[in-house]
């Protein structure tokens, strides 16, 4: 399979190097002449292609006619659309994945018929945005007792507890699942109770046993 | 007719000079020296800012134009603001000015108006030199097509 990839930029490259592994033909189109000799330097010389991806005659040059894949992945979603829509009519490429920057412009891909694109920026923040969920206990109350702590934290499609009966969990010392809220009801734990992806759960802990109990309940 | 251009270099103040009489123009430009150096002697509104930002083409009333010409000096540029003019806002009539005479045909053929002033210039010189009679635009943007692939 023969991969184009337009933009040697850190997903470019990143791309490059995953595809080279599986022993894929790949080349990188890269304009900046800098870039493009660190791309050489680390790719090897036949990986790499120097000029603007967006000119036919580079097109050309770089087999746009006979590729399978070809992926846009500029910074500039004008350039990557251009690369995209020239791939399809100029050179009858079966598949264009494009990088889009602003995800204002997803609209105008989808237009012009560029259906197959990925929001970098919204893909990264929603990992990120995952990642908090998940690893998020929140302290609801510091108790008293200096030594027990009141936490709560809905559990992710990822965690660990799904699918267990409650009396299968084994909990450290001075432990307890108070109670669950599940689709805005609240819920008494017992020890049949099955927990689900976003039921949100409290539990009384010791101080010392967060780190262990945020390793039982989140990914 | 309500006409936007994008780009106030010389060729977009020109055009907007010619029509503002009896047109409304409204002119986008990024560079406010662009609009120093070329626009101070228009009528035509001017609004500066980015293209490509849907807020600044609805501020130049983009939903009402029967116009929209792409003048900038970047190619990719002017593809990509035509299309929204075309393909979001419905504009019905759009002029793509292009230096690449290959992305020229192709958007040509993709139906957009587009005008490769470069091969314009020299076949009017051409034309000019051999003394043969002045063509249409679309005999001289087809000529240069191909020549660079």
């Amino acid at each position: 399979m023969y991969t184009i990839i337009v933009g040697g930029g850190r997903i470019g490259s990143c791309l490059a190097s995953k595809l080279f592994k599986r022993e894929n033909e790949i080349l990188i189109v890269e304009k900046d002449l800098e870039r493009y000799r660190y791309l050489q330097s680390s790719f090897g010389e036949n990986m790499v292609q120097f000029g603007d991806g967006c000119e036919l005659m580079v097109q050309k040059e770089s087999g746009f006619s006979r590729a399978d894949v070809v992926v846009a992945a500029t910074g500039q979603d004008a350039d990557n659309l251009i690369i995209s829509q020239l791939a399809k009519s100029k050179w009858e490429v079966n598949r264009t994945i494009a990088r889009i920057n602003n995800p204002k412009n997803e609209q105008l891909f989808k237009k012009v018929g560029i259906n197959e694109y990925i929001h970098a920026s919204e893909i990264v923040a929603s990992l990120m945005e995952q990642k908090i969920e998940t690893d998020e206990m929140l302290t609801l109350s510091n108790l008293v007792h200096e030594r027990y702590e009141l936490v709560e934290t809905i559990l992710s499609s990822r965690s660990p507890l799904l699918g267990l009966n409650c009396s299968e969990i084994e909990l450290p010392e001075s432990t307890f699942f108070l109670f669950y809220i599940r689709d805005n009801v609240a819920h008494t734990v017992a020890s049949d109770t099955v927990f689900e992806a976003g039921d949100a759960i409290a539990v009384l802990t010791t101080r010392d046993n967060i780190p262990e109990v945020d390793a039982i309940l989140c990914d | 007719m309500q006409v936007v251009i994008l780009g106030c270099g010389r060729t977009g103040s020109y055009l907007a000079r010619m029509l503002e009489e009896n047109h409304k123009v409204t002119i986008i430009e990024e560079d406010y020296t662009w609009v120093k150096r070329y626009g101070s002697n228009i009528k035509s509104t001017i609004i500066i800012g980015d293209a490509q930002d849907e807020d600044i083409l609805e501020q130049a009333s983009i939903h009402q134009a029967d116009a929209f010409l792409a003048l900038t000096r970047n190619d990719n540029t002017n593809i990509m603001v035509a299309q929204i003019a075309s393909r979001i806002y419905n504009v019905p009539r759009v002029c793509i000015r292009l230096t690449d005479p290959n992305r020229c045909e192709e958007y040509r053929k993709m139906g957009y108006f587009c005008i490769n002033p470069n091969g314009i210039m020299a076949q009017y010189m051409n034309d000019w030199l051999l003394e043969n009679p002045f063509g249409s635009i679309n005999e001289y943007n087809k000529l240069f097509a191909g020549m660079e692939i």
